[in-house]
């Protein structure tokens, strides 16, 4: 006799499993996340052409983002023109995405909101405004999960009456012990700033300002080098409705004009959200065999992938977008496309520390020694390239080879006796190789 | 290019004149002539290592009409010669490793290419063949010939370790060092070159691999080449008009045994008498003086392809 086993998701499942994949900071960019969804929804901005073409546009007006914590209280405010009402009734706060959907392009698995209040605190309210309407949703998580509905009252309220002024605010108070632990240990603002720094760097750059209790974050844009003996390799193409633009060529040199391993990998972002930072690992096909594993001598490789989608579940995300989905076709497609845009850089990189040839090891040295900070927009206006490095040099003087090789000591001390006894040891190997040219090589 | 070796030509037979490699090519630019039915191969673009001879070159553009060409030749030191020996204007020759220039490949574009290494399989090349064919259009032809000759000091144990890390996730765990003796190692080669076809074409949809060429053959060292189309459904239906049973040399399938290219050292007289019986004649009922049964046979399979060499006296 069959019988039906019971497969319904618990409340506690939410509220006390899932978050426990995802830390506080990435709980906190999936708020922001939030925002920065509106606000393209709001303004109808297109999000590959804003990544990709756009210069910051001035007219526009700036999405306004502000983060103030403390152990009592966790706060979200923007002025990215609101969710609507019956769009926060039906689907906002539905656990996972439904046939009904609101557009986006940060939010991608109908988890991410959810998740990060109940992550915060147990107190949660959030109130936001679009031009016509508006709602307030405030509840304990504690008491909603005692409750065996899993709806949530909802309050409709009025519209703020213009773009400008529309905007959500989410406050969470009973913030969790163990957040709360993590909030007076002193480096949780830090570290979301740097998080936040990278992750939005292709947005913070040009029309987001967002503060951290008070203070404003500034981008940390993609390392970049340029150098104008060096054009980087860039592509675009589509896979499956996922558009792709690939860039590869050297990282921009720290302060002290050396490259650093902790930028040096590939970039991908996700409608222009950073997801995958300086990697350097299998993920990105480093050490498969594809590319060579990672060592210090390719500390000036720079690439990024940015993918873009109308529908952001193509793209190749796991849920705290801070991940790649390796099987999802898209990036599958696109992965051969990097490595085979990166292996010229690569092979750069070896030439420039090859042991054998050091001439060229020289010429490749004296060329990195001009790669200065470049611009990720300025890089992009650009055509559709090959890596190329500038062979403009080649020409220029007669190339040298450095010669070493070991020697006896007593067989250069009995050139000694016959040349000088001042003579070093390597004045003794080039004069060597001048008689041996002078009498056999005529 | 040649393959990464830095030694020089001295003492190595000339390039023009390895008869198996050359019947390889007629045999390639043959298929090229069949599939002629089914694509516009004078409009393809040739790809391949020129070296200083070019004659795959001289070979396509003479027989097949190609004139979109690209040459690489992988020795800055050699750059002057190779240019020097360049055969046609429109032979682009591009200097440095080849992996540089596989992202020029134009996915909208129709080619041949012949990664035609003289070192063995290694992970560079497998990069290069799975770059390759992860990025070349329906239509395309995609060749790859590799060194499989085992130095007489080499013991299966060694080189099973060596080629496992070496090409570790291409490597096939179930492997074992019998797979890396004389009798095994050029097929363990078809397989790995296999291995790096399907995962270049793994990410791709609408497209797969259709086998033309397994060939193996010995100018003094031993080598294998593997090659076929890359083409959806409609490469598919065209490649299934064009006469290739006319072509006993070609290999539709990996799976079947390669074609060994056997060259039989024939006189001139015996050549042209045999010749004159053919190809009406029954294999079985062609003779020719002392000659062994076995060599006339395998006459018989290449005298098509066969170059004729005389001294000139200039």
């Amino acid at each position: 006799m069959i019988q039906i086993a019971k497969t319904e998701p618990t409340k506690r499942f939410f509220l006390d499993m899932l978050v426990r994949d995802i830390s506080l900071e990435d709980a906190v960019l999936d708020l922001v996340d939030n925002a920065i969804d509106a606000y393209f929804r709001s303004y109808d901005i297109d999000v590959k052409d804003f990544v990709l073409r756009a210069s910051p546009q001035k007219s526009r007006r700036k999405a306004k983002i502000d983060i103030a914590f403390s152990d009592k209280e966790f706060s979200v405010t923007d002025n990215c023109g609101g969710i609507k009402f019956d769009d926060a009734k039906e689907v906002v706060f539905r656990f996972g995405r439904v046939a009904r959907d609101v557009p986006s392009v940060l939010s991608v698995y109908g988890i991410g909101l959810k998740r990060a209040l109940f992550k915060i605190g147990n107190d949660i309210r959030v109130e936001s405004q679009t031009k016509d309407d508006g709602f307030l949703l405030a509840f304990k998580a504690r008491e909603w999960m005692d409750n065996d509905d899993w709806g949530i009252p909802i309050e409709e309220t009025a519209g703020a009456g213009t773009l400008a002024k529309s905007g959500t605010k989410i406050t969470i108070r009973q913030i969790h012990p163990e957040v709360q632990t993590r909030i007076r240990d002193g480096r949780v603002a830090s570290k979301l700033t740097a998080d936040i720094a990278t992750t939005y760097a292709m947005f913070l750059d040009a029309f987001v300002e967002l503060t951290i209790n008070g203070t404003a974050v500034e981008p940390s844009e993609l390392p970049i080098g340029s150098s104008k003996f060096i054009t980087p390799a860039s592509e675009e193409f589509s896979i499956d409705g996922v558009d792709v633009k690939v860039l590869c060529g050297v990282a921009e040199r720290s302060e002290d004009e050396e490259w650093v391993t902790e930028r040096a990998g590939w970039y991908v972002l996700c409608n222009g959200r950073v997801v995958v930072y300086a990697d350097k690992t299998e993920m990105t096909e480093w050490g498969t065999g594809l590319l060579p594993r990672y060592a210090s001598k390719y500390r000036g490789f720079f690439g990024v992938a940015f993918f873009f989608s109308k529908n952001p579940e193509a793209l190749p995300w796991t849920t705290t977008k801070r991940g790649l989905n390796h099987e999802s076709p898209a990036y599958q497609g696109a992965l051969l496309r990097m490595v085979t845009l990166a292996r010229p850089v690569i092979r750069y990189l070896n030439d420039m520390y090859s042991m054998d040839e050091v001439a060229e090891a020289e010429e490749q040295r004296e060329i990195a020694q001009t790669v200065e900070k470049g611009s990720i927009r300025l890089v992009l206006q650009q055509p559709a390239s090959g890596f190329v490095v500038a062979e403009a040099r080649k020409a220029a003087a007669p190339s040298k080879v450095s010669v070493q090789f070991m020697a006896m000591r007593q067989d250069i001390d009995r050139a000694r006796r016959c040349l000088g006894r001042r003579w070093s040891a390597s004045r003794i190997g080039k004069h060597a190789l001048a008689y041996f040219l002078e009498k056999e090589c005529p | 290019m040649k393959g990464g070796s830095k030694s020089t030509s001295l003492g190595r037979v000339p390039y023009d004149l390895r008869m198996a490699k050359q019947v390889e090519r007629r045999m390639m630019a043959d298929a090229f002539q069949l599939l002629r039915h089914g694509f516009p191969i004078s409009e393809y673009c040739y790809f391949g290592f020129g070296s200083n001879y070019f004659v795959d070159f001289i070979l396509f553009h003479k027989f097949l009409g190609l004139r979109d060409m690209v040459s690489v030749e992988h020795s800055e030191a050699n750059e002057s010669r190779v240019t020097f020996n360049q055969p046609f204007d429109f032979v682009d020759i591009k200097i440095g490793s080849v992996s540089k220039f596989l992202p020029d490949l134009d996915p909208d574009k129709q080619y041949i290419v012949w990664l035609d290494y003289d070192c063995r399989v290694s992970s560079s090349v497998l990069a290069d063949i799975i770059t390759c064919c992860g990025r070349l259009g329906g239509g395309s032809i995609f060749v790859v010939t590799v060194d499989v000759a085992l130095k007489d000091s080499e013991a299966a144990v060694e080189l099973h370790d060596a080629m496992r890390r070496e090409l570790s996730p291409y490597f096939e765990p179930s492997w074992k060092p019998r797979e890396f003796t004389p009798t095994k190692f050029s097929r363990t080669n078809v397989s790995i070159l296999e291995k790096a076809i399907t995962a270049g074409l793994s990410a791709r949809r609408a497209v797969s691999y259709h086998n033309l060429f397994n060939f193996r053959y010995a100018d003094g060292h031993e080598m294998i080449t593997v090659g076929g189309m890359i083409g959806g459904p409609r490469e598919q239906q065209s490649l299934a008009s064009c006469p290739l049973h006319h072509a006993p040399y070609l290999r539709r399938s990996l799976s079947e045994a390669e074609y060994v290219i056997q060259v039989p050292l024939l006189t001139r007289k015996e050549r042209l008498f045999l010749e004159k019986q053919m190809p009406e004649a029954k294999r079985s009922g062609i003779r020719a003086t002392g000659v062994p049964r076995d060599e006339v046979l395998a006459y018989c399979e290449v005298y098509r392809f066969l170059p004729s060499y005389a001294e000139l006296l200039l």
